[in-house]
This record gives C-alpha cells, structure tokens and sequence, in this order.
C-alpha cells in the first residue's frame, strides 16, 4: 500500500493522455537541451531557469507537487553536499587566472566561485533530470512506456536484434517494482522486529543491517523468477515467436500539437546554444538582454 | 493486569493522497498479561495494523498505543504529555525502541522470508545478539531454542536454505522465541502449510504460552484455529473494533456473516443441525466430540 | 470417454540421475476426458513437481506421459501449450500483464491472435470470470483471490481442455478460495467437457472431486472415490493429512456403534438423515 514518489498515478490529465512515443520523446529532447553547452554560467543558470519554468509547468499541469521531490529524496541532499566538496575544494580550472576568487586563505589556497556554481550547475541539471524522468514515470503506464520504447526500437528489428525480448525484459522489471517495494518493506519490517536498526549505527553495522534486507529479497527475488518463467511458459511464450499486440498506440491532434510545442522549445535552445559559441564575442545572454555584465 | 492497551488509536495511510484509506478507526482494545488472543476479521479490516502499533512498526495516527511503560504514537506533543509526569526511567525507556521490541516478539506472515544468516544457528542468534546477549549467551539461547521447536542439533551449521518450507518457518520462529519476548505476536501463522505442519506449529505456540504464561496474539483467518486456540477473540470489520468475545459465543452469534467471517465447519454442521429440527438440545455444544457424544446419545435412546 | 492425460512409469529427480533422490518414484494414473481429479499429498509429496511434469514444464528423467494419446515430448510441445493450462500458487508471480485487460491477453499475443478478436475474447472471459469491471487495474490493486481470476480467465480463453490448479489456493483467504471454487463450478457446469486436475492439501477440496490420487513422498499410495479413499482415518492421519469433517462425523458416530448410509456424502445429507430418524 506504499506510495512511491515517481509511481504511476491514475490521473486523468492532458499529460496523462498524450501518447507515450510524444512523451518519451520529449522526456528524451529536454534532457539534452538540459546538457547542451550555452557559454558562461550566467548564460546556463539563464537556460536552466527558464527549463525549469517549463518543467514545472507540465509538473503542476500532470498534478504532481514539485515539492515533492526535496522531501520524497532525501538523498539529493547529501549528493548536493558532497558535490559541493568536490568541487570546491578540488581545484579544477587547467586556467586559474580565468578563475573568480571567492575566499583566499593565508597560506595562498583559493576557493574559487566556480566551484560553488559548478556544484549548484550540476545539481540543477540533476534534479531538471528526475523531475523530467519523474512526469514520465507518474503519468504513463509501465506498459504504456515500454510500448513506446518497443516503436522505437524498431529500426533495430531490421537488423534482426531481437527487439521483443528486450521491451519484454523492461516490462516486467517495471511490473515487479511495485511488488518488491511492498516485499522489501515487509522484510524491515520483520528485521525490525529482530532489533534491527536501519537509520543509526556506523558503517559496518549498516552493511550487515543492510544485508538483512538484501539476502532474503534477493532469496525471494530468484524464486520469483522461476515461478514466472514457469509460467510465462504454460501460457505459451515464445521468446523468437511471432506476437501480437493487444495494445495500440493512436497518434491524436494533441499529439502532434506537443510534438509541435516540444520542436520549437527544442530549436530555441538550440539557437541559444549555437549563439553563444559562434558568436564568442556576444556570448552574454544578460548582457544581450539587459546590458548587465556578468563574469 | 493489562499489559497491551490502545487508546483511541487510528492510523491512516497516505493522508495527502486521494487514495488515502483509514486503515484504524478509534481502536480501544485492552489485553491482559499471560492472555491468548486471536484477532479476526476479513483482509483490510486493518488487523495487521493494529498489531504492528504494539512494537512501533506502525505509529497511530491519533491516540496511542500502551504496552506496559512504552506510549506508542506519531504525535509527539501527545507524547510529551503522556510522559510529563512520569519518572526518568520510563521517560529513557521511551527513548529506546529497541526495548519494546525485545518485550514485544513479532512474527510476520511468510516468515521464512525474513532468514538471510550463513547457518541456522546464526540466524537465531541475531535478535538475542541484536538485544545486548554476549555471542556465546546468544549461542546457548539459540540452541535451547531451536531444539524445543524440534530442529534437531545436527541441523545448526546447515543453511537455513535448505529447509523444507515447515523447517524454515520454525526456524524463524525460534529466531523470535530466542528473544524471550514477553508479548508474542503471529500473523496468520499457518498459511500455506500442510495439516501436519499446521499441528506442529500451533503446539509449538501452545507450549510457549503455557511453560512461562506468555501473552500470545494470534491474527487469523482460521475459525478452526480461533475455535481450538483462543481464550479471547476480537473482531474487527472496516478498521473498527467490533467486539471481544470468546470463540463459544462468537461462532454461536449471528454476526458471522455480517463480518465476512468464515463458520468453522462444525458450527455449519450444529446450525445444519438445528435448522432440520435435530431431536436434542445442541445450544451447548462447543467441541467435536461433545458433538459426537450428544448425537450418540439421542440416537441410543 | 477417451483419456486426457495417461501416466506411464513416471520417475523424477531434479539432478536427472537415477541414483540422487527421486522426487517421484514410478507413477502411473489416467485421466479421463471432463473428469475432475485431485492430487493431494503433504507439502514436499512431490505433487508440485507432478503438475509440472504433466504439462511439461519440466521433462520426466525416466517414463512417458501421454496427451490424448499423444506422447508428450519438446517436438509437439506448441499442441500441449494449447490443451493445457496451469494456475499457480503464488497470484503475484503468474500476473505478467500490467492490468487486468494485458494479463489475459498475455496467452492471446503469444499466440498471435489478431487484436480485433483479442478484444473481444478478452471482454468475454473477463465477464465470465466476474473481473470485467477491473479491466484497467494493475496487480496490486487486486485481492489474490481477483488474480487467480484473472489467471483463470487466461487460461480459458485460449480455449484450453484441461485445467491444472497448482495449488491455486493455498496462499488465499478464506473468501478467496470459496471464490475460486465457486468458480470451478460454475465452469464445469457451462464446460462439461473441461478436465480439472487440482493439487492441493485442502481436504475439503480434494472431497469435491470425482476422484482422488493420494500421493506420499513421491509415490502414489491410494487412488479412488474421495468417500472410498479417505476412509481410513488412521493411514491418513499418519501421511501428515486430514480426513473430510462428514468423514470424521460418520467415523466417530460408527465407534459409538451408529452406521451411517454410504450414499451419505456432505453435510447437508448427514444433518438431514440425523435429523430424520
């Protein structure tokens, strides 16, 4: 009965309706516009802002809280820490003289502003890319995404790579999450009752709290395989043997009006991207917008 | 002397969901040291919440649940004031969770599932050791253990992989027992067993109960269990407490079926009995034989 | 009446030699066409392995098993996946679809099926089973008892003549297992000719059925009518079973010298004639 952050919820939203192969698609386009190189950090905090606005955006249109995923991931925290230790106190500039000093200390070591955008860069982009991963898992169907993953695949069913197998593999990976979340919970919860603490304890209590938990998960995960592959067997599965699809996909006018949408967010990052390498000299987008100068 | 005692306790799943369910609705259940309790009720009537409040797997939402010193609840200026006046000891006590869960053993439905040691020896030694018990007390312990659940000493240094399946769940049985809990608590113990494994169970709980007067609460969906086993019976239906009764009076209630109950095979038989006019009284029959010896009775006559 | 499925000297052993320990030792029996047999044995019996080698998910070490008089073997194996279908014990581990709908489709795509007719067989079985209102739901939205329907619904609609319950009902609820046998009924009365061979050691269970195989680790030691079979209270007992509750009256009533009519078979006929008299 657990609720997953990112788990599929049965909405009824113009998000949730869109064809999986348009979502898949899109999910698949901001995540490289989110990695395409715009020049200064200015300049990416700029893109990443107005990326995050859009995201957003089609977070709230999907009925998801974008809150949600500082409190349901506690683990980016720590990641953000030690992102920030990284690259703060590791030099990493091959040109320390392009390099903004942020604190000098006596002896002459610098910790350099970069450091601290490249931490929060990074991070921005990491969390743009769950939130992103997180709208397509929340509002299609398993089923629906490896449909989607299966079309376009098929280029690679021309070269004979057994296409089915694959989507097969991924569809019931994403079936069984569910019911192994709900299994692994009741094996704390059991350990738990055998005096186990999962959240305190140093590390090599941890390891062995978290062996508990593995060994009989991975115990029952192997059994579970071997019923299933029993019965996929009974019901007549051919791995190499010709199948139908139960399930269509239809391609509607919202569709290709996305689609539409997703093409020119994609050609104006794009623009963006090549400006500010080709045109080296005009390569400040605050500068070109507001006349302000930025590092 | 009440050992277990909820008060007000509901507990509700995924508040900000719109699939947010109440699984516990102002429970107020009370159960005495050294009782043997069976708590039925049909799948999601929130029987399996209930008992994880006693060993703090499940917080109540609201109001709280009491087991000898240890106030058990998610809302902590409830808490607070619970243990306002109490002394320091009970106030450290209820710091420590891993103290209540030594006092209150709980075995989980499959709970072969839950092994995951090199040797069964060692599996049964984890919660002893996880308790404060020395390796070598926790070895004696587990050993004690395991033989009075009848895994012979030969089986110590095997792996508990390679256990029948009515092995491996007496196995982790024991893993509880070694604990010493002075609450027992099983969940649907006997499923998916055969009648034999079943029997070896149930005796294996009946002897713990009685050797140092244990408390025991079973959760189940086995009338025949309720009916052999339980000194109180409690009812729950759609995450209220209902009723606590004694199986005599409960399986002789018409509230049965109004619960989704099951009717144990010998009360459908009485009841078959009474609806085509049998020839003798049959209102105080509670057993199988006494069931046998009335028939004979009348059909000598 | 021809025979569904025949047994002929079946051995087992799951390291394929004759020497390690034989699961199942020498095994003969038939079934016949329509019939509705029970297997039943204390857990580690072999009876699971049995249900398995009957629909060859798993290949004998020594012996044959015939299909309507077809020898069972990797060649006509596509023949044996379309008479027979298995519903296993675990409800979670059989569901491969993601809903309803896509799991008694499962069946239908690998047999390539077009889609228009897998549509309707889909909205048929899934009425015919009581599910047709949750085609949308995903398994953990299901009781067991909802899944085993599902699986039921699968198999039925690939058409398939013979049915193997693995045990189908030992990890349900009461309600659950009333609500499949309900449903076993209810087929068998639409279906005479559908056979049914259930594993089990639900008793009661076994009781229902036209005839019961008793298997103890690894062999079979009595074979005939439910009433005839579990008469011996004491052997029973002895292989780790139970007798049928109507049984045990009818056993317990003869020690206190009250014959009871061997045409008297369930609970409704004992209280009727006790009544009677």
């Amino acid at each position: 009965m657990s609720n997953v952050f990112g788990k599929y919820t049965p909405y009824n939203t113009i998000i949730h309706r869109l064809d999986p192969r348009i979502k898949f698609f899109a999910l698949i386009a901001l995540m490289v516009m989110c990695f395409l190189p715009y020049g200064n950090y200015a300049n990416r905090f700029i893109v990443l802002g107005v990326l995050a606005l859009i995201i957003i955006g089609i977070m709230v249109l999907a009925k998801i809280n974008p809150l949600n995923i500082f409190s349901s991931l506690k683990s980016l925290w720590v990641m953000m820490i030690f992102l920030l230790i990284i690259f703060v106190f590791v030099q990493q500039g091959v040109d320390v003289e392009s390099l903004h000093p942020m604190i000098i200390f006596p002896n002459g070591y610098t910790i350099y502003w970069e450091g601290l955008f490249q931490t929060l860069h990074v991070f921005l982009r990491l969390i743009l890319m769950i939130c992103l991963t997180l709208v397509l898992t929340s509002t299609t169907t398993p089923m629906d995404i490896t449909y989607a993953l299966d079309w376009y695949l098929y280029p690679l069913k021309l070269i004979k790579f057994p296409t089915q197998i694959v989507t097969m593999i991924i569809s019931l990976a994403l079936r069984f999450i569910p019911t192994l979340l709900d299994e692994s919970q009741r094996i704390m919860k059991a350990q738990k009752s055998r005096g186990v603490d999962y959240n305190r304890g140093f590390l090599s209590k941890k390891i062995k709290s978290i062996t508990t938990l593995i060994i009989p998960l991975l115990v029952s995960c192997f059994s579970r395989s071997v019923e299933l592959s029993l019965a996929m067997d009974a019901r007549g599965y051919d791995p190499y043997g010709t199948r139908t699809s139960y399930k269509i996909l239809k391609f509607e006018v919202r569709d290709l009006i996305s689609l539409i949408i997703t093409l020119l967010i994609m050609a104006l990052f794009i623009t963006m991207c090549a400006y500010s390498s080709f045109y080296p000299g005009a390569d400040n987008f605050l500068k070109l917008l507001f006349g302000v100068d930025a590092f | 002397m009440c050992q277990i005692k909820t008060n007000n306790v509901s507990y509700v799943y995924d508040k900000k969901d719109p699939n947010r369910y109440d699984a516990l609705t102002d429970v107020n259940l009370e159960i005495k040291k050294g009782d043997l309790v069976c708590i039925v009720g049909k799948t999601g009537s929130g029987k399996s919440t209930l008992v994880q409040t006693f060993n703090a797997l499940i917080k109540p939402t609201s109001g709280y649940t009491e087991v000898e010193n240890f106030y058990i609840t998610s809302d902590k200026k409830l808490l607070k004031s619970l243990l306002k006046d109490k002394s320091k000891e009970i106030k450290d006590d209820n710091k420590n969770i891993s103290r209540l869960r030594k006092k209150v053993g709980m075995v989980f439905q499959f709970p072969e599932y839950q092994l995951f040691a090199e040797t069964i020896l060692k599996d049964v030694m984890f919660g002893p050791k996880n308790f404060g018990l020395e390796e070598e007390e926790a070895k004696e312990v587990a050993k004690k253990t395991l033989l009075e659940v009848g895994i012979p000493e030969s089986y110590f240094e095997k792996s508990p992989f390679e256990l029948s399946g009515g092995e491996k769940r007496r196995v982790a049985i024991a893993g509880i027992l070694a604990s010493d809990p002075d609450v027992l608590v099983l969940d649907e113990p006997t499923a998916g067993l055969d009648p034999n494994g079943k029997k070896e169970i149930l005796n294996l709980i009946k002897k713990f109960h009685e050797k140092n007067n244990k408390t025991i609460i079973i959760v189940t969906h086995d009338m025949d269990l309720v009916l052999n086993f339980a000194k109180t019976v409690v009812v729950l239906h759609d995450a209220k407490l209902i009723e606590v009764t004694s199986a005599e009076k409960l399986f002789n209630s018409p509230n049965l079926s109004k619960y989704s109950l099951e009717i144990p095979t010998l009360f459908k038989f009485i009841n078959l009995l009474k609806n085509g006019c049998f020839a003798g009284n049959l209102d105080d029959i509670y057993s199988f034989d006494e069931l046998i010896n009335r028939i004979s009775e009348v059909k000598h006559v | 009446m021809s025979k569904a499925l025949e047994v002929k000297n079946l051995n087992f052993s799951y390291d394929n030699t004759s020497e390690g320990p034989q699961t199942l030792k020498n095994i003969s029996f038939s079934v016949e066409e329509g019939e509705y047999v029970a297997l039943v044995g204390h857990n580690g019996s072999g009876k699971s392995t049995l249900a398995k080698l009957l629909a060859y998910l798993l290949e004998p070490t020594s012996g044959e098993v015939y299909l309507n008089g077809e020898l069972e073997s990797e060649k006509n194996i596509k023949k044996i996946r379309e008479t027979i279908g298995v519903v296993f014990q675990n409800p979670d581990n059989q569901f491969i679809g993601s809903t309803v709908e896509g799991d008694i489709a499962f069946g239908l795509e690998n047999r390539a099926i077009p889609r228009e007719k897998m549509i309707e067989l889909v909205h048929k079985y899934s009425h015919l089973v009581g599910m047709d209102k949750y085609l949308n739901k995903s398994p953990e939205e299901l009781s067991g008892g909802q899944k085993q329907r599902v699986a039921i619904a699968g198999i039925l609609a690939l058409n398939l003549k013979i049915i193997i319950f693995d045990e189908a009902t030992s990890m349900l609820d009461p309600e659950g297992v009333e609500d499949i046998m309900s449903l076993i009924h209810e087929m068998k009365k639409e279906d005479p000719s559908l056979t049914f061979i259930s594993i089990t050691h639900d008793i009661e269970e076994a009781y229902l059925a036209d005839r019961v195989i008793i298997l103890n680790n690894g062999e079979i030691i009595d074979e005939g009518k439910p009433e005839d079979v579990f008469l011996d209270e004491e052997k029973i007992t002895r292989i780790g079973l139970d007798i049928p509750f109507v049984l045990k009256v009818k056993n317990a009533l003869k020690e206190k010298g009250i014959e009871i009519d061997k045409s008297i078979k369930t609970l409704e006929e004992l209280s009727s004639y006790l009544c009677v008299k």
